[in-house]
């Protein structure tokens, strides 16, 4: 049985591989990290021969990581690898035995445990002495190995229920961006403290670590090396008994797993009457029509739906990092830092790309009730300046008040105003002459089609380019006007030189795409078999 | 009753509720559908039923005006779907078979957006939406995303959706595919209140019974092409629709030769 695991483990991800197209990329991407990440590992671990003491901080760091790591990708990446469900295996005629041994013999296959293995292997250069205290250490790694795809396992299939619920699907494409997010963040957030060669520092967090189980097998091998056999076999039989327990759980997950019935995703939730449905919470002042609507449902699918719920909060964290670059630059006594809110609305030039690959398949409702991709453009331009707009002026509120810019600010505000609506004409364009299928797959990190990633970065990049250019105009005369009531002019005539774009945009936008309706929906819709 | 392929309808009175002329539509190197044309007159319960693949949904995309056809037309009540696509679809209600709607809008919200979309004035969009969700027993899931609705819920929003605008002409493609026989209840009940006041009903289904049950005329496609068109007995011609759709086209009768062991099976 575990030959037969094995084999379609490894068949699972040639299969990927043959598919082509994102599958192909993401498991290129997964190899580079993988194989980077067994180089830092080995190294780490190896160290400790040449400096005892850091070399012990070192891995206890890396063996945590290593845990965290194998619990945090399948719990974000769920789907990702398809035998990662037990619930797929259920109707198997499988005891309970042959399951648990060929889905860890399962975890076994692949880029993960290899690299995982070969960081380990360091170990044995940086730790191992002669005699009893090489096989404690070759111990040690092992059972650390095994920690890891057990606790994977098991973690994985306690949650399975909640991870293939739609609000659990939902969170995860919210924690993978955000996660993708953090780097960036952190970057404007640190300060910059000791040198990177101190390990120093991180000796109290490494002696923390070690309390966990997590962290027992670098203790165990530092006290090998030591020579403290007796606290060594001790933090080895520790790891082996938390192995021995999360076994038991995850044989009593399983079997509760296979055998009840998924709680009900669809009961219903008491009804919240009294609110107009779609116009409420703050939207009453939509007008009843089609751009109306369209705005309304726009607006609440910008938090509702996973993929937009993400660009609405990297659009708020945005300011954060704003603020954090114009502190760290020491800029707050400068009054022209109230444009630094203008970078807020660079958010929305991508946002506004591919207003109906978005809609996706669900686009026919719009065909089926005749085709007016005037309002449907509209209302979608107004959600975005409603999402927007609020931002941006928080923004500028904050920085005006930190740098007293007051004056400024009406003029930044305009301009903001102006910028959208710049974005929001060329997006228009771009919406109807090259629409672009986004394949809704919350399982895939890398979510467009086949080969299309490329062309949708260069169509970004290009509609950013032009957007730049007929910005340009107003941005050079505001900047180079001493006068606050003359800039605060300018800025309305490249208001009203905006509104001019905007309107031309969705004009040439009508244009291009009346009749041609059909053609738009099948654009954007799945690939679908004749 | 089945017409010439190429002679365009003209006139408006006795005109047909819904006229197909020589739809085409190829995928590539397959051929879709191949030149259907049909009549379907008014206040019928039109069946178009044929084998999985035989072409009905691209038939029906291309009735409805979501898939341009290669060659061909559609007329709705003598109004061009393809050249006054406008005032054709304000008298169409479409149900599709995938069900791909704004499923991140609760039930009441989906109801509203669509009425709004076809230009329908808020009180009666709320009105209607009302009354078709308490027909449906929809009230309790009105405030609940239909993505988190079970597919037999779904089924009945998007036909509440499609009747809002009190269509003359409801295309529905595969209504009662999975459906519990509750949710097939309510929607038929729902179904012949609407064809009573005169309106045409075209559905597509392989359930023989549920033809042979709702519908007075049927015609059935087989790879693309009409091999049969008429009113329920013509089809049937002293058969079972079953046994008629099966001889027309041409199913393979599973014999008393091969598959002995599964007879021998004992458990």
């Amino acid at each position: 049985m575990v030959g037969v695991f094995v084999r379609l483990k490894a068949r699972l991800i040639a299969n990927g591989l043959r598919t082509g197209g994102s599958q192909l990329f993401g498991f290129v991407v997964g190899l580079v990290f993988a194989v980077l990440l067994a180089i830092v590992g080995f190294a780490s671990l190896a160290a400790a021969r040449a400096n005892p003491v850091d070399g012990a901080v070192l891995t206890s760091l890396v063996t945590t990581a290593m845990v965290v790591g194998w619990v945090s990708f399948p719990v974000l990446g769920f789907g990702s690898d398809e035998t990662l469900d037990p619930t797929r295996l259920a109707l198997l005629p499988l005891t309970r035995r042959q399951l648990m041994t060929g889905l860890l013999a399962a975890s076994c296959v692949g880029v993960a445990p290899v690299a995982t293995g070969i960081a380990l292997a360091g170990a044995a250069v940086g730790f191992a002495p002669i005699g009893i205290g090489a096989v404690l250490v070759a111990l040690a790694a092992a059972l650390h190995l095994a920690l890891c795809l057990v606790l994977s396992r098991t973690v994985v299939t306690a949650l399975s229920a909640a991870l293939r619920s739609r609000r659990g699907r939902d969170l995860r494409i919210l924690l993978v961006a955000l996660v993708g997010f953090l780097p960036q963040l952190l970057r404007f957030v640190t300060v910059p403290g000791g040198s990177p060669g101190d390990l120093g520092a991180l000796r109290g967090t490494a002696r923390v670590l070690g309390w966990f189980p997590s962290g027992w097998a670098a203790r165990a091998m530092a006290s090998s090396r030591a020579g403290h056999l007796g606290p060594a076999v001790l933090e080895i039989a520790g790891l082996a008994v938390t192995i021995g327990l999360l076994l038991w759980w995850w044989a009593v997950t399983l079997d509760r797993l296979n055998t009840t019935a998924e709680a009900g995703a669809t009961a219903p939730r008491p009804a919240r009457r009294a609110v107009e449905p779609l116009f409420g919470g703050g939207l009453g002042l939509l007008p009843r029509n089609r751009p109306g609507a369209v705005a309304a449902r726009e607006v609440r699918y910008s938090w509702r739906e996973p993929r937009r719920r993400v660009a609405l909060i990297s659009g708020m964290l945005l300011p954060f990092i704003v603020l954090a670059g114009v502190i760290s630059r020491g800029g707050l006594h400068h009054r022209g830092v109230v444009y630094a809110c203008l970078l807020v609305t660079l958010g929305v030039g991508n946002r506004a790309l591919n207003h109906f690959g978005l809609d996706g398949a669900a686009l026919w409702v719009h065909e089926a009730a005749g085709s007016d991709l005037r309002a449907d453009l509209s209302g979608k331009n107004v959600s975005i300046l409603l999402t927007t707009l609020p931002v941006v002026a928080v923004t500028g509120v904050i920085l005006a008040a930190v740098s007293g810019g007051w004056p400024d600010l009406a003029v930044a505000m305009v301009l903001a105003v102006g910028a959208i609506g710049v974005q929001l004409g060329v997006g228009n364009v771009t919406s109807v002459r090259m629409p672009v299928p986004v394949p809704d797959n919350p399982g895939n990190l890398w979510s467009t089609s086949s080969g299309q990633g490329c062309i949708v970065g260069l169509l970004s990049m290009t509609a950013l380019a032009i957007e730049g250019l007929l910005v340009a105009p107003v941005a050079l005369a505001v900047a180079l006007t001493p006068s606050t009531a003359a800039r605060l002019g300018e800025a309305i005539v490249g208001l009203v030189y905006a509104g001019g774009l905007w309107w031309a945009g969705l004009a040439l936008a009508d244009r291009a795409g009346r009749n041609r309706g059909p053609e738009l929906l099948e654009a954007v819709s799945p690939r679908r078999a004749a | 009753m089945s017409v010439e392929s190429g002679t365009v309808p003209s006139g408006r009175p006795g005109l047909p509720a819904v006229a197909l002329r020589g739809l085409t539509k190829r995928f590539g190197a397959k051929l879709a559908v191949g030149g259907i044309s049909l009549d379907v007159p008014h206040g019928s319960f039109f069946g178009l039923v044929g084998p999985n693949g035989a072409g009905k949904t691209t038939t029906l995309r291309m009735a409805t005006g979501l898939l341009r056809p290669d060659s061909g037309g559609v007329w709705i009540d003598g109004l061009d779907v393809w050249h006054e696509p406008v005032a054709a679809k304000r008298m169409i209600g479409v149900l599709p078979e995938d069900l791909h709607l704004f499923e991140r809008l609760t039930g009441a919200e989906l109801l509203t957006y669509h009425g709004l979309l076809r230009g329908m004035p808020i009180a009666v969009v709320r009105a209607r939406s009302e009354e078709l969700l308490a027909v449906l027993g929809l009230v309790d899931a009105a405030a609940t995303m239909v993505v988190d609705y079970s597919h037999g819920m779904r089924k009945k929003i998007a036909l509440a959706a499609a009747v809002l605008h009190a269509p003359r002409v409801l295309f529905l493609d595969e209504p009662f595919e999975a459906i519990d026989p509750v949710s097939a209840r309510a929607i038929k009940g729902v179904l012949e209140r609407y064809t009573s006041g005169g309106a045409t009903v075209v559905f597509s289904s392989h359930v023989m019974e549920l033809v042979e049950g709702l519908c007075d005329r049927v015609a059935v496609i087989h790879a693309g092409q009409v091999v049969a068109d008429g009113s329920l007995d013509e089809v049937r011609g002293g058969r079972s629709l079953e046994d008629a759709f099966v001889s027309l086209v041409g199913g393979a009768e599973v014999g008393a030769e091969g598959l002995g062991w599964l007879a021998s099976s004992s458990g």
